[in-house]
């Protein structure tokens, strides 16, 4: 299957938020298809890492959770994002792409200086 | 922000953990089931599936131990966790908790006793208004005896009325006056004060009010009193309606218009006055102060800043008036200069004070010793005990337990024992505390001073047993806690036997414990030692004078406005009267009883030297006595004669001096007839006799010399009274009381007590620093042949299976008796030889209380040495015995 790394912890948080704003609300396993879908299988996200990442997020207030039923009718606790969740991923992406800009000024050749 | 909120929300989650439990359980099973499910529908089989599911997505366990470390307060709960546990183990073995707990009760216990004492007299806050904000007063004068001396009334009223630093200066005087109950009278110590003392200190009267602050200003007749809470409570019953009646004191009636609070005791720690009269009442009662007199230095005075004034401001502006005071009054002020101290910083009078620190904390080390031995054996207990709990510790190491987790818990159970120890002790306290305030309550001291405490559990004390608790904890399970953790794991799991060898090796934490305690027990019984031969001794030293079957009793004229010459007449009434009783042999009157804690000094010098300057006269005991004194006391008269009737005020003045004056002054002559001049006289005394040397201080003092007036030259009123009689002494004490009130009913006769009693209060020293040391080492000796007892049993019961086959390869019973002895005999005596050395170092400590006896006395070192080592033998004997009886058979099938 190839060599997956496993995914970082601070960005573990991020990506999560993400998902559920991406697609609503989902439950654990479906946030977890979902990042290894996004990351093209390049991620392995497994539960030491997934559950007490959801429950920070629970505890700090960004993501709400819920009992509902799954598709085949299976109980399962349903998260979404709260109000202060929505701002929380604004505030993330925007920091991420200013560090992004920044490494790519420094990693990228030298642009007509000279 | 957001942190808190997590932390909050953790807090809220140790409340229904089950739930939370299920739920998790329920959401990973599901996650795991959606998995597998794909992975089916993708077309794998559904038991690979399952693996595959399982593996990728980690351990379940583990993870569900990281999300409930997440989700609560990990700490916490395994707080809570090894408490319960502890609990449970403790209740499990029920012997081993009360002697842990016992133990540990004695040892706190004392400890948090001493401190209680020490606690009310030296740390806690005057029971006053922000006490912090209070300034003591004192005289200072170059070449005074002492560095701190009280006011002289018309300074303190100048500093009071004219002081721009202190909101308000107050002043008080101890005192003592006679209280007349149901016909009798009693002795009570009382303070003058002035009228603002209560409003100044910020005290709030808890029946009726105090002194009205605006009377000070008028000398005059002010006759109220304001109650002690204690006084009240013991004197009069609690009396709810005794605002607004009278009591006698003096002679005079006085209205009770306040009582003050319990915790309110005066200005000066462990001095209790009865009362507080306003100074003003000074003349009618005759209390003695001279109010008005500028150089007579007799009030305590003490001031509270205004609001941002510092204490040094405050000192310098009453400098500054006391140098203005000494410009206006050369005569009495010249010299005078005033030092201030914070009123929380003097305990008594600051001259007492540091012997007072220091007292206290060598004693407490004392008392330290204590719990060090008794944690010395709750240590041994719990290494004993270890061995006994291999198998579970094993368990949980190899159930993953970490290390410093069972550190954790093995010190929780330690810690429970602390607590249940430590409240216990408390509860001794009090038990002490109370037996302490009753014993003091009724001590009857010759000076106008009542002791008291005022004994109360406050939160100092509660935190010093705290940090005992905390110390004792630490002390006794650490080593233990670390030493079982340190298992290895696979043999304990196995059962393998202890080794047959080695036994000696192993136990080594355990003889060093041993060791240790008999060495502490043994300085401590050393210093008992120490000091019941010092009261001893105390007791066989010759007075010089025969303190046995005389009557005493003292009288107070002078609180009734008699001088010496109107009470001359009452005194030679009083003596032909009690002459005449069947049984009485002499009668006598004296100024001072020796002994008794009242002493005058001054200063005098013989004819020829009396020229040099005051400085080098040599200074002398002073006592007027009347006729008949010293052949009342039986103190033999060596030379010359006694006092007789014909030595009165207008006769020519005469001395009598003790042999060891005579030696000073005219060493090789005769003394009779010489003269001498007291300080600040300019008439010669003739002397007449020379009585035989005693002790007048102490029992402990050095020959001293000692100079005897007539009682009427001397000049005092108040005179005590000296019955020598044969038989009971109750009908002389009844004539006494019957004989003076019909001679005079208002002069105040107090103190009737023989003169053994009142001599006794000398040997109080010795006899509390016996009963101190000794109660310290005989709990020290129970507590450490407890310990040694202990280890030789387990080492003797580790033994069991060595024992076993030296029986089968033919040793005799008392082979093995003295096997085992030789073990507690070798432990006894590297102890007592520790013990021995440090004896030999400490014990110097205590040698200014030892009465004729050295601090190294070699009698009490080996004496008590031998008595600790037959004390130990007998300690090893019964399980030594118990090994020897054992059964070869069932010991070699003992693992």
């Amino acid at each position: 299957m190839g060599e997956k790394a496993d995914v970082w912890q601070g960005t573990l948080a991020l990506m999560v938020l993400k998902t559920l704003q991406m697609m609503g609300a989902m439950h654990g396993y479906g946030i977890a298809r979902r990042i290894e879908q996004v990351s093209g299988d390049k991620l392995l996200v497994n539960y030491g890492t997934l559950y007490p990442a959801l429950l920070k997020l629970e505890q700090e207030g960004y993501i709400a959770s819920e009992w509902g039923y799954s598709d085949n009718n299976r109980k399962a606790k349903y998260y979404k994002l709260t109000r202060a969740g929505k701002k929380q991923v604004a505030k993330e992406e925007r920091e991420w792409e200013q560090m992004a800009a920044i490494l790519a000024r420094f990693l990228a050749p030298d642009e007509g200086r000279s | 922000m957001r942190r808190w909120r997590a932390w909050l929300w953790r807090v809220g989650a140790l409340a229904g953990k089950e739930r939370r439990e299920r739920e998790l359980s329920t959401e990973m099973e599901s996650h795991l089931q959606m998995h597998i499910e794909d992975s089916v529908r993708a077309g794998m089989s559904p038991e690979r599936a399952r693996r595959e599911a399982l593996m990728k997505l980690g351990g379940i366990e583990q993870t569900k131990e990281n999300y409930r470390e997440r989700r609560g307060l990990p700490l916490l709960e395994t707080l809570l966790q090894d408490v319960r546990y502890g609990f449970r183990m403790l209740r499990k073995n029920p012997g081993f908790t009360a002697v842990a707990v016992i133990t540990l009760a004695v040892g706190i216990g004392a400890n948090t006793a001493l401190f209680s004492v020490i606690n009310a007299v030296l740390f806690r806050p005057l029971p006053v208004a922000a006490p912090h904000e209070l300034l003591n007063v004192y005289n200072s004068s170059p070449g005074e005896m002492f560095d701190h001396i009280p006011l002289a009334y018309p300074d303190y009223a100048d500093f009071r009325d004219n002081s721009n630093t202190l909101s308000g200066l107050l002043g008080f005087a101890p005192n003592s006056l006679a209280l007349d109950r149901n016909g009798e009278s009693e002795m009570v110590s009382t303070e003058g004060v002035t009228s603002n003392y209560f409003e100044v200190l910020g005290v709030r009267p808890v029946l009726g009010r105090f002194f009205d602050p605006h009377h000070d200003l008028a000398p005059g007749s002010y006759p109220v009193v304001v109650l002690s809470y204690n006084s009240w409570q013991r004197k009069f019953n609690a009396d709810p309606a005794i605002v607004g009646t009278t009591i006698r004191l003096n002679g005079n009636l006085l209205a009770v218009i306040g009582v003050a609070p319990a915790s309110f005791t005066g200005l000066m720690r462990g001095i209790t006055p009865a009362m507080w009269i306003p100074l003003s009442m000074d003349g009618i009662l005759h209390m003695g102060d001279p109010v008005e007199d500028r150089s007579s230095q007799w009030l305590f005075v003490t001031g509270r800043l205004k609001p941002g004034v510092s204490g040094a401001q405050a000192q310098a502006e009453l400098k500054a008036m006391a140098d203005r005071l000494a410009f206006e009054y050369p005569k009495s002020n010249k010299d005078r200069t005033i030092v201030t101290l914070p009123a929380s910083q003097v305990k008594i009078i600051p001259e007492i004070d540091g012997p007072l620190y220091a007292a206290s904390f060598v004693l407490l080390a004392f008392v330290g010793l204590i719990l060090l031995i008794a944690c010395a054996n709750l240590a041994g207990m719990l290494l004993a005990r270890a061995s006994v709990r291999k198998k579970e510790i094993a368990v949980r190491l190899a159930l993953g337990a970490g290390r410093s987790r069972l550190i954790r818990q093995l010190l929780t159970e330690s810690l429970l024992l602390s607590l249940l120890g430590g409240c216990l002790g408390l509860l001794l306290t009090i038990l002490f505390d109370q037996a302490l305030s009753d014993a003091l309550q009724g001590l009857q001291l010759v000076i106008p001073v009542q002791v008291g405490l005022g004994l109360a559990l406050d939160f100092r004390v509660f935190i010093f047993t705290l940090v005992a608790v905390t110390c004792a904890t630490l002390l006794f399970g650490l080593v233990p806690a670390f030493k079982c953790s340190r298992l290895a794991v696979s043999s304990a799991l196995k059962e393998e036997a202890s080794s047959a060898g080695g036994s000696r090796s192993k136990h080594r934490t355990l003889n060093i414990l041993v060791v240790g305690q008999v060495a502490v027990s043994l300085l401590l019984l050393i210093c008992a030692g120490l000091s019941v031969r010092s009261m001893r001794n105390a007791f066989r030293v010759d007075p010089g004078f025969n303190p046995k079957n005389v009557a005493t009793a003292a009288f107070f004229p002078s609180y009734v406005g008699m001088n010496a010459a109107q009470s001359a007449a009452f005194y030679k009434a009083l003596a032909d009267r009690v002459q005449a009783l069947p049984g009485v042999r002499s009668v006598a009157f004296a100024e001072r009883l020796p002994l008794t804690f009242v002493i005058q000094v001054t200063t005098c010098a013989p004819q020829g030297k009396d020229s040099e300057p005051r400085q080098q006269w040599q200074n002398v005991d002073r006592s007027g006595v009347g006729a008949g004194y010293f052949r009342t006391m039986e103190i033999p008269i060596q030379r010359g004669r006694e006092f007789t009737e014909q030595d009165t005020a207008s006769s020519p003045p005469v001395v009598i001096v003790n042999q060891r004056l005579a030696n000073l002054f005219w060493p090789g002559q005769n003394p009779i007839a010489q003269k001498v001049r007291f300080g600040g006289d300019d008439k010669y005394s003739e002397v007449v006799g020379v009585a035989a040397d005693g002790k007048y201080r102490t029992l402990g003092e050095q020959s001293r010399p000692f100079i005897y007036r007539p009682a009427q030259q001397q000049g005092n009123p108040d005179l005590s009274l000296l019955v020598r009689f044969a038989g009971d002494a109750r009908p002389v004490f009844k004539a006494i009381r019957e004989d003076s009130r019909q001679i005079d009913s208002k002069v105040p006769v107090m103190q009737l007590q023989s003169l053994e009693d009142k001599v006794s209060v000398s040997l109080l020293l010795p006899q509390i620093g016996a009963t101190f040391f000794g109660l310290l080492g005989m709990l020290g000796l129970v507590l450490a042949s407890v310990g040694l007892y202990g280890v030789i049993a387990y080492t003797a019961s580790q033994r069991t299976h060595e024992i076993g086959i030296r029986m089968a390869l033919g040793a005799k019973p008392l082979e093995i008796l003295r096997l085992i002895l030789r073990q507690g005999l070798i432990l006894a005596l590297v102890g007592v030889a520790a013990g021995l050395l440090a004896a030999l170092a400490i014990t110097r400590v205590l040698s200014t209380m030892l009465y004729g006896i050295s601090a190294t006395d070699a009698v009490t070192f080996v004496g008590i040495s031998l008595f600790l080592l037959f004390v130990a033998l007998t300690a090893s004997y019964i399980p030594a015995n118990r090994a020897m009886l054992v059964d070869p058979m069932v010991a070699l099938r003992y693992e």
